[in-house]
């Protein structure tokens, strides 16, 4: 029985994985590693991996988004992408040799992909079918629709006309020994809007080597459609793959559902366990050196050479070196200010769109005979927890479970509007609350490992509500804002994204594992359940789903705060923060606010005020001039709430202050006369 | 020590990580003198017939493979390497093979179905009964890429088929000590992982 395949594609941009938009805009999603591994994880048919750099140089950035690869060129990322891959892979970009080649499948690609090179001399694709045999051989066919429907290739990322159309260009590669079609649409990039069938058909009829068809998939619906109307032996798609979670057992399940024969959909492996294994021998070096540094007060534990230095957004005040993955336009506008300008110009058509999206969502997921809640929010207590429950209750008319991780750092006022909810909004409301010896354990451990404290209260919240949730076979759960797309534009507000394992487990998590935390300190599996994430299997038994409300409503967090303290008697905390001028955020931590958020200073340059200021400027609520005025005020302070956290661990300062300076990230921070200094946006 | 041989068009680093994952350590094998101490070998392989052979002769690496599996040393092709066991192939005109299971490797037929040659992709493959690296199971799904297949003189060394759109090919061979199969085992996942870890049971008794 033939099957047909279902191919998850990533592009790779400096070592990154990037989303792509027309060929154009490309948004850094995050590390490679993580999510071939998490593929991994799913019987995936095969994988296709476009490095679409210009130069061997890799963005490692930020040390705790667990990008570790060394080397700077496709072949030292492709080493450790084969160490990670347990599937069939096509590797492409920058092949223009036999060697190229070669070099390629010796480090672990099973087929190599190539574009411009062909095109620009069809003799290679012969050489290489000659030397490699044609079943390695992918040319991969970038199509542009022209105004008036007709097709042409173009190379070099889509830039140069080639005069040539798909089908005659791919019936010309077959004769040469291409062994297969690797063809993309260059105006459906990104767009969501459905493959372009026409354009697939034209090439699957004009050659009898097998066309793996990509660009344009927006739902899973999309995918069955290029082999069932299109005529390609094999579906492929990028973005959406990272956009939600268990993206790949779903779109199998929507081909499976189409009729289409392929394998089925597989969750788990016996090889592949979803949390990462650590290897403990080089883990424990890795600290120890770091505590060896910090004793000696050596500074920072990594170096990097010819880093960029720091620029800064030129409309808001976001440094270059931002801890989300954040891009700056030719213009010098960062991608946080593009997203927000995307949203402030949703009129109210668009709105409306949204609204039915999301009231579509929350119809499905209603309980039907009573005997379970209809989602899970996932409450903090704040401002953003009080809106999202008013909206979900009291103007969609749900009755929703609210579910809290209680990180024991919350403050007074904090406190009591956490405790107040169930009152106000009349709903059931489950608190977790781990044990605070084994809080104070994951304090320190957090600090020590990846300078954050925080770890425990980033993965323990945005865990708890999704155990909850399949505990209670609820498959709904509804976030606020996703952080990452509005502080830094990670993602096109047109993607939609919803929560996933590997977000969590790269951002939230910062590739610590709970997996990591066993053994150190003493604490046992037993001791972290408040931080194990649902299995893959638990989670699509019951198809379960984390939306992120600011998708799909206006979202303006000042409003809301105004709004909740009118309508529910929100309460903002008694005194000014020290580190932002805001009085309504972050209540339910104090080290969020404080220690949590100096770490962040200390290892990038800035702080939450930035944050806070940024958003104000895009929304209108501030000048950039005032915004630069409070940073210099509010970002380098080193606040009051480090000496509760020193006691409750049992830390010194001065140990405290060595660590820190082990993160120090060296693009931010050199050190003239034993005292760190930095660029400054006001320089 | 499990050797690997380095066949210069294969996508060794693969097979290594399969068994690096298996927890078996390898060594990699580009001179004939290093096979003197292998007690299993593993041929890997991608790419055209004729330069992977012509490569294996001119280093001596053919006999020396001859020499070892006289020696019952067992040994895995895949892929290519499993095309490579065979007397000769028509890939590219006529050309030898190491001849350590008798028979010939020939084109994938054209289909009327939706099989296209090259061949690429996943099937469920069958075991016959005659193969050892096959575990109770009665299919494994696969993942092959290849336009050749292996015709065997003896049917009895054919181990596992998979249907290609109503021909019944090949999927693994093997004779005495000898094993081959036509699918990416280190590519397969699961079920690839398994078959390896057969193996890896196999020659160790």
């Amino acid at each position: 029985m033939y099957q047909h395949r279902l191919i998850p594609c990533i592009l790779l941009k400096n070592g990154l994985i990037v989303r792509s938009q027309g060929f154009k805009t490309h948004q850094i999603i995050g590390n490679p590693i993580t999510t071939i591994a998490r593929l991994s994880n799913w019987n995936v048919d095969e994988l296709v991996v476009l490095d679409i750099s210009s130069e061997d140089f890799h963005d490692r950035r930020r040390e705790d988004h667990g990008v570790r690869y060394d080397g700077s060129t496709t072949i030292d990322v492709l080493h450790h992408i084969a160490d990670a891959c347990f599937m069939p892979l096509a590797f492409g970009g920058r092949i223009r040799t036999t060697d190229d080649i070669r070099e390629r499948l010796a480090a672990g690609a099973d087929k190599c992909v190539i574009n411009s090179e062909a095109v620009r001399r069809p003799e290679f694709i012969e050489e290489s079918a000659r030397q490699f045999g044609s079943q390695c051989i992918v040319v991969s066919i970038d199509a542009l629709r022209h105004a008036d429907g007709a097709l042409e290739v173009f190379t070099g990322g889509g830039r140069e006309a080639t005069g040539m159309t798909p089908a005659d260009w791919a019936g010309r590669a077959e004769r040469l020994g291409a062994g297969e079609i690797f063809l993309n649409s260059i105006d459906r990039d990104g767009t969501g809007s459905g493959y372009d069938i026409d354009l697939i058909r034209s090439v699957s009829e004009a050659v009898s080597i097998p066309v793996i068809a990509c660009g344009g998939v927006g739902a899973y619906e999309h995918l069955p459609t290029a082999v069932i109307d299109g005529g390609a032996s094999a579906a492929a798609a990028a973005n959406i793959f990272h956009f939600f979670e268990l993206s790949y057992p779903y779109a199998k399940k929507a081909c499976l559902d189409a009729g289409l024969t392929m394998r089925g959909v597989g969750l788990g492996s016996k090889y592949f366990p979803r949390e990462p294994v650590y290897d403990r021998a080089s883990e424990d070096a890795a600290i120890e050196k770091r505590l060896e540094r910090a004793k000696a007060g050596l500074g920072p534990a990594r170096t990097i050479e010819n880093a960029a230095r720091v620029t800064w957004c030129s409309a808001c005040v976001y440094p270059s070196s931002s801890a989300s993955y954040l891009e700056m336009s030719e213009e010098g506008v960062c991608t946080g200010c593009q997203a927000g300008g995307d949203r402030k110009g949703f009129d109210k058509t668009e709105l409306a769109r949204r609204r039915d999206i999301l009231e579509t969502i929350l119809e499905n997921s209603r309980s039907r005979d009573g005997s379970r809640h209809d989602c899970v929010i996932g409450v903090s207590g704040g401002k953003d927890s009080y809106f999202q429950t008013h909206y979900i209750k009291n103007v969609m008319g749900l009755n929703p479970l609210l579910v809290t991780y209680y990180g024991n750092n919350f403050t007074d006022a904090g406190h009591r509007n956490l405790y107040r909810m169930k009152e106000v909004f009349d709903v059931d409301h489950i608190i977790v609350q781990p044990g605070v010896e084994t809080l104070k354990k994951l304090n320190r451990l957090g600090f020590i490992v990846m300078g954050d404290m925080n770890w425990h209260n980033h993965v323990g919240l945005t865990t708890n509500p999704m155990r909850i949730a399949v505990q209670n076979k609820i498959p709904l759960v509804i976030w606020g804002e996703h952080g990452e797309t509005d502080i830094s534009g990670q993602f096109s507000m047109n993607d939609f994204l919803e929560f996933t394992y590997r977000n969590r487990l790269e951002h939230e998590a910062r590739n610590f594992e709970w997996t990591y935390m066993v053994g150190r300190e003493g604490l046992t599996k037993q001791d972290l359940i408040c931080w194990q994430y649902p299995s893959d299997q638990e989670i699509f038994n019951i198809g379960l789903r984390g939306i992120y409300l600011g998708n799909y409503i206006r979202w303006k967090s000042n409003e809301h705060l105004k709004f909740v303290i009118e309508n529910y008697g929100f309460e903002v905390n008694d005194q000014p923060f020290e580190r932002t001028y805001r009085t309504g955020s972050n209540l339910d931590d104090m080290h969020e606010n404080g220690m949590h958020d100096y770490m962040k200073f200390i290892k990038f340059g800035y702080g939450r005020c930035t944050d806070h200021a940024s958003k104000d400027i895009r929304t209108g609520d501030m000048s950039r001039e005032k915004a630069v005025e409070l940073v210099r005020k509010h970002d380098h302070i080193k606040s009051r709430d480090l000496n509760r956290w020193l006691e409750y661990v049992g830390m010194t300062e001065d140990e405290f202050d060595r660590i820190a300076d082990t993160f120090r990230d060296p693009r931010v921070w050199r050190r003239v006369d034993g005292v760190w200094v930095k660029d400054n946006l006001w320089d | 020590m499990l050797s690997i041989i380095e066949t210069r068009t294969g996508n060794i680093r693969s097979v290594i990580n399969a068994f690096n994952k298996l927890g078996v350590d390898t060594k990699v094998i580009s001179d004939p003198k290093g096979l003197a101490v292998a007690t299993a070998i593993v041929l890997p392989g991608v790419g055209a017939f004729e330069h992977a052979m012509e490569h294996l002769n001119e280093t001596g690496m053919a006999d020396a493979l001859r020499r070892r599996s006289a020696d019952n040393v067992p040994i895995l092709g895949i892929c290519l390497g499993m095309q490579l066991l065979g007397d000769y192939s028509e890939e590219h005109g006529k050309h030898n093979g190491l001849g350590l299971i008798p028979g010939k490797i020939i084109r994938l037929p054209d289909t009327d179905g939706p099989c296209r040659v090259p061949n690429i992709g996943w099937h469920e493959t069958t075991p016959t009964g005659n193969g050892r690296l096959f575990t109770g199971r009665p299919t494994a799904s696969f993942y092959y890429v290849h336009s050749y297949y292996f015709v065997c003189e003896t049917p009895a060394h054919g181990a596992a088929t998979f249907d290609y759109c109503g021909v019944t090919v090949n999927g693994a061979v093997e004779r005495g000590n000898v094993y081959g199969v036509q699918f990416h085992p280190e590519k397969s996942q699961d079920d690839g992982l398994d078959l390896l870890s057969a193996f890896i049971e196999k020659i160790q008794i």
